[in-house]
């Protein structure tokens, strides 16, 4: 590979990684939704309230792809996020336990 | 007789005796992810990073999906809406957690230049996916017979 394509592949693998930030904060923007949509229907107000955490969670998602990759170049200085990682990995966590929650308490 | 070795799993240089500690052990024991090995190429990390996102995605998918089929399908006992909304949350959560292990074990190999793992969260959702699937088909079939 020559250095001009390993220039741009390090350009696209910045770039996808941005992607993907932005995707997974969709994702939980979704999930909240459903969530929010769920426990307004099942007069569960605490459920609402967690569900509108839980999509603020996937806007600052979806804010750290953005303000993370498309301004972070050049490539070398990208390192391992293991703490945003372990964040993003909570919110999962945490909209499951809303599941589940949401399913076996009784309507409120 | 005591090795010497260096485990992405560990970490850290230890002996075969350390390896009979508890899980919970090890994994409090371990150094963080940037304080073993020398930094890998940043193309590498990024992949990693994009995989672990890409699971949690499909984490969140399974937990939605469970959720709107809690929602959204009718049987004719709560017990039967319980039964297709719980598996596919259950299999969510577990794959949320297996998926950030993965990401800080490769991320160790990947430090360490050791080869990165198979299975793991794959295999966990292949064999996930069938049970869930069982599952359903056994609900609907009691569903439409108990009507």
């Amino acid at each position: 590979m020559s250095s001009r394509d390993d220039e741009w592949d390090a350009g696209v693998a910045v770039e996808r990684t941005a992607l993907a930030w932005e995707r997974s904060g969709m994702s939980m923007i979704v999930v909240a939704a459903i969530a929010f949509a769920t426990g307004a229907e099942r007069q569960q107000s605490w459920a609402v309230a967690i569900a509108s955490l839980l999509a603020l969670g996937g806007a600052g998602a979806w804010g750290h792809g953005r303000l993370t990759y498309r301004t972070r170049r050049p490539i070398a200085r990208v390192r391992a996020q293991p703490r945003a990682l372990r964040i993003q990995s909570l919110q999962t966590l945490a909209a499951a336990a809303l599941a589940l929650a949401m399913m076996l308490l009784p309507p409120g | 007789m005591h090795i010497e070795h260096e485990s992405p799993r560990s970490g850290r240089r230890g002996t075969t005796s350390a390896g009979r500690t508890g899980w919970l052990r090890r994994s409090l024991e371990r150094p963080a992810v940037h304080e073993c090995g020398t930094e890998p190429d940043p193309r590498f990390t990024l992949a990693n990073e994009r995989t672990l996102l890409a699971w949690n995605r499909t984490a969140l998918a399974l937990i939605g999906g469970g959720l709107a089929a809690g929602k959204l399908l009718e049987f004719s006992s709560s017990a039967g809406r319980l039964l297709v909304a719980l598996p596919p949350i259950v299999l969510g959560t577990l794959l949320a957690l297996v998926s950030l292990r993965r990401w800080e074990d490769n991320q160790r190999a990947l430090r360490l230049q050791q080869p990165l793992h198979t299975g793991g969260p794959a295999r966990l959702l292949a064999g996930g996916l069938v049970v869930v699937a069982v599952v359903f088909a056994i609900i609907v079939v009691v569903d439409v017979f108990t009507r």
